[in-house]
């Protein structure tokens, strides 16, 4: 019932502000530059890893020769397998080509579960009307919410921001979220980076995610990597083809 | 005697439980911008219940209810033509927005933050799309009188004015409040039809 009310309360901002889905637009093609594989292990767990991590980024070819390699987009793909099976990612886009128009939505940040999302925008100008100005958007499930990247910290949107996420998310994937984040931090000391992780301020607005973890080891892993194309991964990302090297122009 | 007491508590229902106080006042300019307000009220206090209507030349109707909700707090409604429009419940410092089934909850005060402001219009828009220039005229033409401040009764429209685009009426000369009493068989009308609305649930 409370899931009910929480989804009535903001379903009025459903209608598609932007009408794209987020890997609309982005190359679905990319060069591997880093690709990190990682086994995590606990102290008390024994010798199976607890979770397996993959970070890969990629730049994306854009389609066109008139851009510098340099300056090609780039993905970067967090994932997270659980011992249980449960997967969870942390997508970010950079340096996306912007579009004709500034002010249509430009996708950001992602994080995927077998079954929802949640998305972040951007913009960099404003449009008409009473939400012209605001410079992020929000979809969880098939909410929309924009907001103003300076009113993060309002209550009215915390709230706001938090009914959309729990509706969107269930409760056992807003934990498999929470649980990832320390285990990502820890892992960072293995080479794994953190701005992935920076959406969850946009997300969980107000919410201090445990950081530390303790009695975690890491070890390259093993087995084959995991595979965005493989498997349930196939529901969680929009897997990109993934490509050694870098072009041949 | 039983009978008599039959009739006495047949009496005590028959009659309304407070006298219906109804209140007229206007706003107009020197041109033809005319609106006049009929305040009925039932009750004293926080507990009162009051309904304002206005109606501007052409006869259009605006109607204020607040209504005291169980638990504390208050309701506010406000529609164009019928009920229910959209309705503000203020519990502490926080207001349920609520219209055509869909609702959200803001801190009142957080109401000309630009998001807030996004949302509230949002959903106000798509529900009763005339309300925000309705607000936003209403308090254009209050703030040009020496007229008493817009009172509780008054919410939904101060929630209103700040998420509404500019208001375009185009007051000509002076803007003038003016209190009641006024008779007439329009006067009349419009004080049946706020005081019909002092009962509904």
């Amino acid at each position: 019932m409370k899931r009910a009310a929480a989804f009535a309360a903001l379903f009025f901002l459903a209608a598609p502000v932007s009408g794209a889905g987020f890997f609309d637009g982005v190359p679905s093609k990319g060069y591997v530059i880093d690709d990190v594989s990682l086994d995590v292990l606990s102290a008390t767990g024994g010798t199976d890893p607890i979770a397996r991590l993959r970070y890969v980024r990629l730049s994306l070819d854009p389609g066109r020769r008139d851009i510098a390699y340099d300056f090609w987009p780039q993905r970067e793909m967090l994932m997270v397998e659980r011992a249980t099976g449960e997967k969870v990612i942390f997508e970010r886009l950079l340096r996306l080509q912007p579009g004709a128009d500034p002010s249509a939505w430009s996708p950001r940040g992602r994080v995927g579960l077998e079954g929802s999302a949640l998305e972040t925008f951007a913009r960099t100008a404003g449009a008409q009307g009473p939400c012209g100005a605001l410079d992020v958007l929000i979809r969880a499930g098939n909410v929309d919410l924009p907001v103003s990247s300076g009113d993060l910290s309002v209550r009215t949107v915390r709230l706001g921001v938090a009914q959309a996420v729990e509706t969107a998310v269930s409760e056992r994937g807003r934990e498999l979220v929470a649980s990832a984040v320390p285990i990502l931090f820890a892992a960072t000391t293995k080479g794994l980076p953190a701005p992935p992780l920076d959406m969850l301020n946009l997300l969980f607005p107000g919410r201090a995610f445990a950081r530390s973890a303790e009695g975690l080891t890491f070890r390259q892993s093993a087995g084959a990597p995991l595979d965005p194309a493989g498997g349930a991964w196939r529901s969680v990302t929009s897997a990109p083809l993934m490509l050694p090297g870098t072009p041949v122009f | 005697m039983r009978r008599l007491a039959l009739l006495l508590a047949a009496a005590a229902i028959s009659r309304p439980a407070f006298a219906d106080d109804v209140a007229f006042s206007r706003l107009a300019d020197e041109g033809s911008i005319s609106i006049t307000a009929a305040r009925a009220t039932r009750g004293s206090g926080p507990t009162a219940t009051v309904v304002i209507v206005l109606e501007n030349a052409r006869g259009d109707r605006v109607f204020l209810r607040r209504a005291p909700v169980d638990g504390g707090g208050a309701s506010y409604q406000i529609w164009l033509g019928g009920p229910p429009g959209v309705t503000f419940t203020r519990r502490g410092d926080t207001v349920l927005v609520e219209a055509g089934g869909h609702s959200l909850t803001i801190v009142e005060s957080e109401i000309a933050r630009p998001t807030v402001a996004c949302w509230v219009a949002t959903l106000v828009s798509k529900m009763e799309p005339k309300l925000l220039d309705v607000a936003a005229g209403l308090s254009l033409l209050k703030e040009q009188t020496g007229g008493p401040p817009m009172d509780d009764a008054f919410l939904p429209v101060r929630l209103l004015w700040p998420v509404a685009p500019p208001s375009d009426l185009r007051p000509h000369g002076a803007v003038r409040f003016q209190k009641g009493p006024f008779h007439g068989e329009a006067f009349d009308r419009l004080a049946a039809a706020a005081t019909a609305e002092l009962g509904r649930r």
